[in-house]
C-alpha cells in the first residue's frame, strides 16, 4: 500500500472538522500508519489552541457605548453584564471541541458537542455552558428543518407529555402554545448526563426557534437577555429548572414570550404542587 | 435614492460620513430595517473587533463599523430573516474595508501596521496570561492579510469553511489554503502557547 502524505490544507481541514468521512478515513488511515503525518497534524493542532481566548479580550475593549451613541443606536433592552457579547473565555470553544473529538477519533456532527460535555465540570451549568451547546445545535436549523413536520396535535401532545415526564413537569400543548408561533415538535436531548427538553417553533417571519427546559438546582432568577452563537437568548430559572428560549428573533419578542411562559409555567407548577398535596390529603 | 446611494459609497474615516449621518438618519422605514437596526447593538463590539483584525487601528475600526451599520440598513431589504445577521454584518464590514478604506490607506501610506501597538490588550485576569494572549495576538496580525482574515474568522469568530468563504467572497478550496499556510507559518513560529 502506497502511503502518500496528506498536505497541510488536507490535514488542516481534517482539524478542523472539514473533511468527507472518505477523506476523513484516508487522513486517519495516514496517521495510523506513518509517524510523520501524525507528528504533522500534532504540530498544527497546536496552532490555534488559545487563539480565541486571546482575542476575548477586545471585545471588551471595543469602544460600544460610544459608537452607539454616534449611530444612535439604542441600548439592548436588558444588557449582558460584561460586554454585549457573551464572555466565552471559560469555556472551550466548537474548534476546540472538534480538535479534542479528532484526537480521540469521535467525529460526526453534534454528538461529541454532548459526549464531551458530560465530561464537563457541574460548575458550568452556573456559567450557561448548557445554553452555549444548546445555541451551537440550534444555530444549525433552519425553516426547512421543520418544514416536512405534519402539524399533528395527537402527536404533538405525546411528545409534550414524553418530553415533560423526562424533566419532571407536565407538558401539554396549553402550556407551550404561542401566540402566532406555531409549535413543530418536542423532543428530548442531553446534556451533562441530565434530560433537556427541547420544544421547536417555526416563526413565519424569523425562522426557528426553540424552548428548552432542564432540570437544575440554580437559584430562581427572572428572564435575562444575552446573544450566543448570533442568536439571541432570554433565559431564567425557576428554581427547579432552568430556562431558555433562543432564536433569530428581535431580542425584544424573545423577552415577551420569556415573560409569558415564566407566569405560565410558575401557574403550571402551583397547580402541580396543589394536585400533589391534595394526593396526600 | 440614486443620489443617496451614491454619496455612501465615499470612502469612510473621514468628516463624510458624519455628513451622511445627519442625512440619514438611522431610522429607515421597514420592518426588516427595523429588524435590522434592533440587531446592531448586540453586534457592534464583534464588528468593531474584526475591524481592528483588519485595519489595526481602533479608530479605523470605529469608522468601519460606523460605516457598516449605515450601508446595513441602507441595504436592510437584502437581509433574509431566519439566516445570521452577524455574519451578514461581518461580510458587509469585510467589502467596506476592502473596496474602499483598504486601498485608500495604502496610497496614502497608512498600509504598515505594527500589531504590537494597536492590539495589545490588558483584559486578561493575569499577567502571564495577557502576555500569551498578546503574543498570540501579535502572531496571527503578522501573518498577510488575507490568511490572517481567514484565521480570525475560522477560529476566534468559530465559523465554518462556508461560513468563512461566504464573509470573504472566496472558495472554499482558497479558505482551506489560506488556513494551512497561516497555520504552518504559526507552527514554524512557535505556535505553541
Amino acid at each position: 500500500m502506497s502511503s502518500h502524505m496528506p498536505d497541510d490544507a488536507d490535514l488542516v481541514a481534517y482539524l478542523d472538522g472539514e473533511l468527507s468521512p472518505d477523506e476523513r478515513a484516508r487522513v486517519e488511515a495516514a496517521v495510523a500508519t506513518d509517524p510523520r503525518v501524525a507528528g504533522r497534524v500534532l504540530a498544527l493542532s497546536q496552532t490555534t489552541i488559545g487563539l480565541r481566548r486571546a482575542f476575548d479580550p477586545l471585545l471588551s475593549a471595543a469602544p460600544t457605548a460610544r459608537m452607539r451613541e454616534v449611530l444612535g443606536i439604542p441600548r439592548l433592552e436588558s444588557p449582558p453584564a460584561a460586554s454585549d457579547v457573551v464572555r466565552k473565555s471559560d469555556r472551550p470553544g466548537r474548534r476546540w471541541l472538534l480538535a479534542a473529538s479528532v484526537s480521540l477519533f469521535v467525529l460526526g456532527g453534534l454528538a461529541d458537542h454532548l459526549v464531551l460535555s458530560a465530561h464537563a465540570p457541574t460548575v458550568a451549568m452556573e456559567r450557561g455552558h448548557w445554553r452555549d451547546i444548546v445555541a451551537s445545535y440550534v444555530r444549525l436549523y433552519t425553516s426547512e428543518t421543520f418544514a416536512n413536520i405534519p402539524d399533528d396535535p395527537a402527536l404533538q401532545a405525546r411528545e409534550l407529555a414524553t418530553v415533560g415526564s423526562a424533566i419532571g413537569l407536565r407538558l401539554d400543548p396549553a402550556t407551550a402554545q404561542l401566540a402566532d408561533l406555531p409549535m413543530k415538535q418536542a423532543q428530548l436531548l442531553q446534556y451533562d448526563q441530565k434530560s433537556l427538553a427541547e420544544i421547536n417553533y417555526l416563526d413565519p417571519r424569523y425562522g426557528p426557534m426553540s424552548l428548552c427546559i432542564i432540570a437544575s438546582a440554580e437559584p430562581a432568577a427572572a428572564p435575562k437577555s444575552e446573544m450566543r452563537r448570533g442568536l439571541n437568548v432570554s433565559y431564567w430559572n425557576d428554581g427547579q429548572h432552568g430556562f431558555m428560549v433562543i432564536g433569530a428573533l428581535p431580542a425584544a419578542n424573545l423577552m415577551a414570550i420569556a415573560d409569558t411562559l415564566t407566569d405560565r409555567f410558575r401557574n403550571l407548577k402551583d397547580g402541580q404542587n396543589d394536585n400533589e398535596n391534595n394526593v396526600k390529603l | 435614492m440614486l443620489g443617496r446611494f451614491h454619496f455612501m459609497m465615499h470612502p469612510v474615516c473621514d468628516r463624510a460620513l458624519y455628513e451622511v449621518r445627519r442625512v440619514l438618519p438611522l431610522t429607515v422605514d421597514g420592518d426588516k430595517a427595523a429588524h435590522v437596526r434592533q440587531q446592531l447593538a448586540g453586534q457592534l463590539a464583534r464588528l468593531w473587533r474584526y475591524g481592528v483584525v483588519l485595519s489595526g487601528h481602533r479608530d479605523v475600526a470605529e469608522d468601519l463599523v460606523q460605516a457598516t451599520c449605515l450601508r446595513a440598513l441602507e441595504r436592510a431589504e437584502q437581509f433574509q430573516p431566519g439566516t445570521r445577521i452577524d455574519h451578514w454584518l461581518l461580510a458587509i464590514l469585510h467589502s467596506i474595508w476592502m473596496n474602499e478604506v483598504r486601498a485608500r490607506r495604502i496610497r496614502q501610506g497608512h498600509g504598515f501596521v505594527d500589531p504590537e501597538t494597536a492590539l495589545t490588550t490588558d483584559g486578561v485576569k493575569t499577567a502571564d496570561a495577557r502576555v500569551l494572549a498578546n503574543e498570540m495576538i501579535a502572531r496571527v496580525q503578522a501573518l498577510p492579510e488575507a490568511q490572517r482574515a481567514t484565521v480570525f474568522l475560522a477560529y476566534v469568530e468559530e465559523m465554518t469553511y462556508r461560513e468563512t468563504a461566504e464573509i470573504l467572497g472566496i472558495p472554499i478550496g482558497t479558505v482551506m489554503s489560506r488556513l494551512a499556510s497561516a497555520r504552518a507559518t504559526l507552527a514554524a513560529t512557535g505556535g505553541k502557547p
